[in-house]
C-alpha cells in the first residue's frame, strides 16, 4: 500500500470517526492496531498523529458549527429537536473530502483492495458498534463512488455488523457448522465438533472470500489466530484450523461455492501406472491419481523426476506399461475415440504460426477446434480470451519468431496457452507453462488455470520453483522424486508441514511464514534432496533420505481412495471440421501467413521472371547466315534453354517446399493430438505450393519464351515446367517431413538436383554412359527414375513435331527417314554382314564360327523386322535362317531378299519425297497470299536448326550400332517408334515421338506429362506414410544398435 | 425541452432546470431520504441538455446544507458539466458558513468547470 493511500485511508478514519459524538477509545485502538498491522514501528507513530491531525481540524470545525448554529437560533427560532439534529449533521467540506479521497484511491487500487478497505471502514465502525446514520452514511457513499455493486455493499455491511446466522440468507454466504442450519439461500459444510459457526463470505464481483468466526474456540487463520466475531479475508491457498473439527481449504470453499454451476461431473482416476522408456528404465512407479471437477494440481519434482513423463501418460501422449488412467470410467489410452476432446494438453513447445498477427493465430486455431460455430461467435470468442489474457493491446501484431521477437515471451507463452484455453477442455494437463516466464507474467497465467479450475475444469500443471503465491493457488499437489516415485499427494501447505516433521525440524507444524504468510516451496525439495555431510563438514553426494525411502514414508501415510468413476460421458468441446473445410481453413491460414511475410512473397513471385530475363536475354544468341535479325531458328542455345527452364522448376519447386514441413513440425504435433486430419494438412501445403509453382512457372515461360521469341510453345512448356515444379514441391515436402532440421534440407537439394541435372538426357548421351546402366536402344532406367528426363524429352519432342513449320511434314519426314535408314544404313549394314559370311565359311577356327553365328542371329533378327515392316516383298526362306545355318543358298536367298526390299523403300522414297514437294509449293503460296511470308520466313521463327540437329542426331558417328544381335538406330530417334517387347514395355529410346503402353501407342508428350504426375503421386503416398524418415529412422537405429555392440 | 421545478422542503432542496429561461439552479436543504433517486430526474435532465445547450450555461448552487449521500450526486451533477461547453458553477455560501464556502472550495479542485464562489450576505 502506497504512502499516497494510506494517507487517504487515514483521513477517511478520520472523518468517520469523528462524526457525532466522535471517537470513541475502541475506535482510536482499532485504528491503532489497523497501522500496527502494516508499518513497522517507527512509521505507526507518524501516522496515529496525523490521524489525529484530521481529528482535530475536525473538532475546531464543529466548535465553530455549534457558535454557527447558536447564531442561527438567535436569527430563526428553531425547535430544539431541529437543532439537536442539526449539530450532529456531517460537515459538507468532510462530505466533499471523503469524495476526494475516494476518486483518489479509485485511481490507484484495484477492485479487490477497493472492497478490502470498505471491509476496514466498516470494521472500524463495528469496533464499538457505533453505527449511527452519519457513519452509515459516508461508509455508504465510499462505496458507491468506489463503484461496488449496492447488493454487495448491502452483504458486506450485514456481514460485518451482524452476528445471528439466520440474517446471512443468500447465496453469497456460507456457513460451516456443527448444527446444520436452515438457511435457504446460503451454502453449508457441515463440520462435526465445531464450537459455533464460520461465516463466509463471497464478494461475487471481485472474487474473495471473507470469513468470520462466531465461536469461542481458538482457530488458526495460515497460523495466525483468527479473532472471533472479526472480519478476515479469506485469500488463497489460505487454511483454517478450528481447535475442533476438520481444516476448511480454500479449494474446498471455493469449490462449494461453485458447484452450483458446474457442468457435467469429471472422475479422474490414475490406477497403479507404470511407464518402462524403450530403453527398459523405469519412469513411473505405482502412481495414483483421483480427483473429480473443478481442481488445480500441481506436479512438482526434482528434475528427472518424471513430472512430464507423468504428464505425457496422463494425457494419453504416452501409453503406461502397466496401469490405467479413467475419465470418468473411459480408458484414455484403450478408448481414445471416446474421450476425444475432453482432454487438453499444453507443451513448452511454441505453436504459433510466425508471420500471422496474434488474433489470427488464436482465430484459425479456434476455426478448426469449433464446427459450425458463427463467425460472429469465433471472433468475440478470440476476443474475450485475448481480454481475459490481456493480449487485447496486442492482437493486430505479428508473432514473429523467438529471434525476432515481435511480442514478449510472457505474451507468447500466453498465447500458447490461449491455443488450448479457448476450447475449455474438461481436463487439461499443462507443462511448465511459467518457464522463463517474469513473476507477473507467471501469475497472471496461473491465475488464468486458478480461473478455469475455478469454472469446474480438473487442470495440471507441471511447475517449476513456483513463488509463494503460485504455490499457494494449487488444491493439490504432487510431489515425485528421482526415478518415478511418488512422493506426496495432497494440500500444497501441508506437503510443507509433512516433510519438516518427517525430518523432525523445528517449528514443523507452520507451513507458511506466520507475518506475511509466504510459502516456502524450495524448503520441500531442501529437505527431500538434503545431503549427508561427511566429518569434515562437506557435504557428499549421498542423500540423507533416498527416493525409496520417501516412497515407503508415502506409501504408509498415503492412502488414495478412489472416487467412483461417474457413468456419464466427459464432456468433449472439440468439434472438428470436416476434412474438406479443414482443408479450406489450413489452406487459408497459409496464405494469409505467406502474404503477410512480404519478402518472402516477393521473393518467390519475382523469381521466376527474374531468372527467365537473365537467362533468355543472355543466351539470345543470333548468327543467322543471311541477314542481320535475331531468328529463333539459328539460335543454338535453345536445347539449353529447355533444360535449364526444367532445372530452374525444379529449384523453384524445391526451395520453396523445402523448410514447409520442418517448420510446421510443433504445430503438426499438436493438430495430430486434435485429430485433425493429416490430408488436409498436406492438401493445404499443396494446393498453396502447386499455385505458388503455377504462378513462378508461368511467368518463367512467358518471359522467356517471348524473349527468345519461341512461338507458339507457352502451353507446352508451361504445362511441362508446371508439372515438373510441383514433382518438386512434393519432392521438397518429402525431405521436409523425414529430416529435422531446414538446414540439413537444404544440403540435400543439390543432392537431389545434380542426378536430375546429370541423367536428363541433355547433358550426357545415354549411349553413351557407363554400360552397367546404359542400355543402347532405351533410356536407362534410372533416367526413367529422373522427372527432368521426361520433362526434357517432352518439351522438346513437341517442339519439333509440333511447331508450325514442322507439324504437317513431320508423318512424312518420319516415313521418308524410315525409308532412308533402311536404304542407307540397314541394306549396306546387312551386305557386310552377309559378305563377312561368305568371307569366313571357309575358315573352320573357332573364332570364325562364332562370327558366323553372331551374324546370322543378327540377319534373322533384321530380315524379320524388315519383312514385318514391307509385308508385301515376298520373304520364303525363314525356315532356313531359323535354323542359323550358314548356306550359299541363304546368302543368295537373303541378298535377293534385300535388294528387294531396298527397292521398295526406294519407290517410297521418291513417292514421299515428290509429294511433300508438292505440300511445300502449296503451303508457300497459301503463305503468300495471305500474310505475304514465305515458307521459310515460318520455318525461321518456328524451327530449329539446333533442336533438329539434337533429336535428329544427326552429329553421331555411328548412325546404326551393332547391339546384341539387331542393328541400332541412333540416327533420327525422332522418327522412330519403339517396339515394345510386351504389353507393358513402356520403354523407348530418347526423343522417341510415340510411346507405347499397355498395347496403346500415346503420344510422348502426354505420356511424360502423365508420368511426372504419376511420380508426384507416389511421392504423395511416401509422405502420407513417412516413408523416408521411417527409413531413416530405422537406419539409425541400425547404428545406434551396431554402437552398443560395440561399446 | 420540459423544464424542472421542484419545491423545496425540510429536507430536499428546490430545483429550477428551465433551458428556456437560461435558469439552472438548486437551492436549499438537501438531505433526502435516497439522494440518487431524487436527483435521477436531475441528471437525465442535464444528459437531455448535454446535447443542445444553451450559449452559456451557469450551475446556481444556493444550497444551505447537503449530507454525504447528497455531495455525491452534487459531484455527480457537477462532472457532467464537464462536457457543456461554456458551463459554469456558481456556488453561493453564507459569508459566515466557512463549511459551506470550504466544501465549494473543495468541489472546485475535484471537477474541470469553470467555479465561482459567490459569498452572499445576511
Amino acid at each position: 500500500m502506497s504512502e499516497e493511500i494510506l494517507k487517504a485511508l487515514t483521513q477517511l478514519f478520520a472523518i468517520i470517526t469523528k462524526q457525532d459524538e466522535g471517537v470513541t477509545a475502541v475506535e482510536r485502538s482499532f485504528v491503532e492496531r489497523f497501522f500496527n498491522s502494516r508499518l513497522n514501528q517507527d512509521s505507526v507513530g507518524e501516522y496515529i498523529s496525523l490521524y489525529e491531525g484530521f481529528l482535530v481540524d475536525k473538532k475546531r470545525k464543529s466548535r465553530r458549527e455549534k457558535e454557527g448554529d447558536k447564531e442561527k437560533q438567535k436569527s430563526t427560532p428553531e425547535t430544539e429537536e431541529k437543532s439537536e439534529r442539526k449539530t450532529k449533521l456531517t460537515s459538507m467540506k468532510d462530505s466533499v473530502r471523503t469524495l476526494a479521497i475516494c476518486k483518489k484511491i479509485n485511481k490507484t487500487l484495484t477492485q479487490k483492495q477497493k472492497a478490502i478497505v470498505l471491509v476496514e471502514l466498516l470494521e472500524l465502525v463495528n469496533s464499538d458498534k457505533n453505527f449511527t446514520p452519519q457513519r452509515k452514511q459516508i461508509i455508504n457513499t465510499v462505496s458507491t463512488v468506489f463503484n461496488i455493486e449496492k447488493d454487495e455493499y448491502d452483504c458486506l455491511e450485514n456481514f460485518v455488523l451482524e452476528e445471528d446466522v439466520s440474517l446471512f440468507n443468500k447465496e453469497a454466504f456460507l456457513i460451516c457448522s456443527a448444527v446444520p442450519v436452515t438457511n435457504e439461500h446460503s451454502h453449508y459444510i457441515h463440520s462435526d465438533n465445531l464450537d459455533g459457526q464460520f461465516v463466509f463470505l463471497k464478494v461475487e464481483s471481485v472474487d474473495l472470500y471473507f470469513v468470520k468466526y462466531m465461536g469461542t474456540d481458538e482457530v488458526i487463520l495460515n497460523s495466525d489466530i483468527l479473532t472471533n466475531y472479526h472480519i478476515q479475508l479469506f485469500s488463497y491457498g489460505s487454511t483454517l484450523k478450528p481447535a475442533k473439527g476438520a481444516s476448511i481449504y480454500y479449494s474446498d470453499l471455493v469449490s462449494h461455492f461453485n458447484n452450483a454451476h458446474t457442468a457435467t461431473p469429471i472422475s479422474f482416476n490414475c490406477k497403479h501406472l507404470e511407464f518402462k522408456f524403450p530403453n527398459g528404465a523405469i519412469g513411473l512407479r505405482d502412481v495414483n491419481i483421483t480427483e473429480n471437477r473443478g481442481q488445480l494440481i500441481g506436479i512438482m519434482g526434482a528434475s528427472g523426476a518424471g513430472k512430464t513423463t507423468l504428464l505425457n501418460v496422463l494425457a494419453g501422449i504416452e501409453s503406461p506399461s502397466k496401469g490405467e488412467v479413467l475419465i470418468n470410467g473411459l480408458n484414455i489410452h484403450t478408448q481414445k475415440d471416446k474421450v476425444h476432446g475432453v482432454i487438453g494438453y499444453i507443451a513448452q513447445d511454441d505453436l504459433l504460426m510466425e508471420d500471422l498477427t496474434v488474433f489470427e493465430n488464436l482465430y484459425y486455431n479456434a476455426k478448426l477446434c469449433f464446427k459450425g460455430t458463427p463467425e460472429d461467435e469465433i471472433n468475440s470468442l478470440v476476443q474475450n480470451i485475448l481480454e481475459n489474457l490481456g493480449l487485447d493491446h496486442i492482437r493486430d501484431l505479428k508473432v514473429g519468431n523467438v529471434l525476432n521477437k515481435k511480442i514478449s515471451g510472457g505474451q507468447r507463452k500466453r498465447l500458447n496457452i490461449a491455443l488450448e484455453l479457448i476450447r475449455e477442455p474438461a481436463v487439461m494437463f499443462v507443462d511448465e507453462p511459467t518457464s522463463g516466464l517474469s513473476s507477473r507474467d507467471s501469475e497472471n497465467v496461473i491465475d488464468l488455470l486458478k480461473e478455469l479450475s475455478l469454472k469446474g475444469k480438473l487442470i495440471f500443471v507441471v511447475i517449476h520453483q513456483p513463488s509463494s503465491d503460485i504455490y499457494k493457488k494449487f488444491d493439490k499437489m504432487f510431489l515425485m522424486d528421482t526415478g518415478g516415485y511418488p512422493i506426496y499427494y495432497g494440500n500444497p501447505i501441508e506437503a510443507v508441514v509433512y516433510f519438516k516433521q518427517a525430518t523432525l525440524q523445528i517449528n514443523s507444524d507452520r507451513g507458511q511464514c506466520p507475518d506475511c504468510g509466504n510459502v516456502n516451496p524450495e524448503q520441500i525439495f531442501d529437505i527431500i534432496e538434503a545431503r549427508v555431510v561427511n566429518e569434515y563438514g562437506k557435504l557428499t553426494s549421498k542423500r540423507k533420505t533416498t527416493p525409496t525411502q520417501w516412497s515407503d514414508l508415502y506409501n504408509e501415510k498415503f492412502k488414495v481412495n478412489f472416487f467412483e468413476d461417474i457413468p456419464e460421458a466427459p464432456p468433449s468441446t472439440l468439434k472438428i471440421p470436416n476434412k474438406f473445410n479443414q482443408w479450406l481453413i489450413y489452406t487459408i491460414r497459409d496464405l494469409k501467413s505467406k502474404i503477410s511475410n512480404k519478402q518472402y512473397l516477393l521473393i518467390n513471385l519475382l523469381e521466376g521472371p527474374l531468372l527467365a530475363a537473365l537467362l533468355a536475354f543472355i543466351i539470345r544468341y543470333h548468327d543467322a547466315p543471311n541477314g542481320d535479325g535475331y531468328l529463333f531458328r539459328y539460335n543454338e542455345n535453345v536445347p539449353a534453354y529447355i533444360l535449364i527452364s526444367i532445372v530452374v522448376a525444379l529449384f523453384m519447386g524445391l526451395s520453396v517446399s523445402a523448410e514447409e514441413i520442418i517448420r510446421d513440425r510443433k504445430i503438426a504435433k499438436r493438430e495430430q493430438f486434435l485429430n485433425l486430419s493429416k490430408t488436409s494438412y498436406l492438401f493445404s501445403k499443396i494446393s498453396i505450393l502447386f499455385m505458388l509453382s503455377a504462378i513462378q512457372t508461368i511467368s518463367f515461360t512467358l518471359i522467356g519464351n517471348s524473349i527468345l521469341g519461341i512461338s507458339g510453345m507457352t502451353t507446352t512448356f508451361w504445362v511441362i515446367l508446371f508439372s515438373t515444379s510441383c514433382f518438386a514441391n512434393m519432392l521438397g515436402l518429402n525431405i521436409s517431413a523425414s529430416f529435422n532440421s531446414a538446414i540439413t534440407v537444404y544440403i540435400l537439394i543439390p543432392l537431389l538436383l545434380i542426378p536430375q541435372m546429370i541423367l536428363s538426357g541433355a547433358l550426357f548421351n545415354f549411349d553413351k554412359l557407363n554400360s552397367l546402366i546404359a542400355a543402347k536402344d532405351k533410356t536407362p532406367i534410372i533416367a526413367d527414375m529422373m522427372a527432368s528426363r521426361w520433362a526434357y524429352e517432352a518439351i522438346t519432342v513437341q517442339q519439333f513435331k509440333t511447331n508450325e513449320y514442322e507439324d504437317i511434314y513431320f508423318d512424312f519426314d518420319k516415313q521418308i527417314s524410315q525409308a532412308n535408314f533402311v536404304q542407307a544404313y540397314i541394306i549396306p549394314e546387312l551386305e557386310n554382314v552377309l559378305n563377312e559370311c561368305a568371307a569366313k565359311n571357309e575358315d573352320t577356327s573357332a573364332a570364325a564360327k562364332a562370327i558366323i553365328d553372331q551374324n546370322l542371329v543378327l540377319l534373322r533378327n533384321e530380315l524379320l523386322k524388315l519383312n514385318e515392316a514391307k509385308p508385301e516383298v515376298t520373304f520364303n526362306f525363314k525356315a532356313s535362317l531359323d535354323s542359323l545355318n550358314y548356306t550359299v543358298g541363304l546368302y543368295v536367298n537373303s541378298f535377293n531378299y534385300i535388294t528387294e526390299v531396298a527397292k521398295a523403300y526406294s519407290v517410297d522414297y521418291s513417292k514421299l519425297t515428290t509429294t511433300k514437294d508438292k505440300l511445300s509449293n502449296i503451303r508457300n503460296k497459301n503463305y503468300k497470299s495471305e500474310s505475304g511470308k514465305t515458307l521459310e520466313d515460318i520455318k525461321d521463327y518456328s524451327f530449329n536448326e539446333s533442336l533438329d540437329e539434337i533429336v535428329r542426331n544427326i552429329n553421331t558417328t555411328n548412325r546404326v550400332e551393332q547391339y546384341k544381335g539387331t542393328l541400332v538406330q541412333h540416327l533420327d530417334p525422332i522418327y522412330k517408334s519403339p517396339k515394345p517387347k510386351h504389353a507393358l514395355d513402356y520403354r523407348s529410346h530418347l526423343f522417341a515421338p510415340e510411346k507405347h503402353f499397355a498395347g496403346n501407342f500415346v503420344d510422348t508428350f502426354s505420356f511424360n506429362v502423365i508420368v511426372i504426375w504419376l511420380m508426384s503421386l507416389i511421392l504423395y503416398f511416401t509422405l502420407y506414410f513417412e516413408v523416408f524418415k521411417k527409413t531413416l529412422n530405422s537406419f539409425e537405429n541400425l547404428r545406434f544398435k551396431k554402437n552398443e555392440e560395440h561399446s | 425541452m420540459a423544464a424542472i421545478n421542484i419545491d423545496g422542503t425540510e429536507d430536499t432542496p428546490k430545483v429550477v432546470l428551465d433551458k428556456d429561461a437560461n435558469l439552472l439552479e438548486i437551492s436549499g436543504r438537501s438531505l433526502p431520504e435516497d439522494a440518487a433517486e431524487f436527483y435521477q430526474p436531475v441528471l437525465d435532465w442535464l444528459d437531455e441538455y448535454a446535447q443542445s445547450p444553451n450559449g452559456e450555461t451557469d450551475f446556481q448552487m444556493k444550497l444551505e446544507y447537503f449530507n454525504t449521500a447528497s455531495s455525491k450526486l452534487l459531484l455527480d451533477i457537477l462532472t457532467k458539466l464537464e462536457d457543456i461547453d461554456n458551463a459554469k458553477v456558481s456556488w453561493y455560501f453564507n459569508e459566515d458558513d466557512e463549511d459551506m464556502e470550504e466544501a465549494g472550495e473543495e468541489f472546485e479542485e475535484l471537477i474541470d468547470v469553470d467555479f465561482e464562489l459567490i459569498s452572499i450576505e445576511d
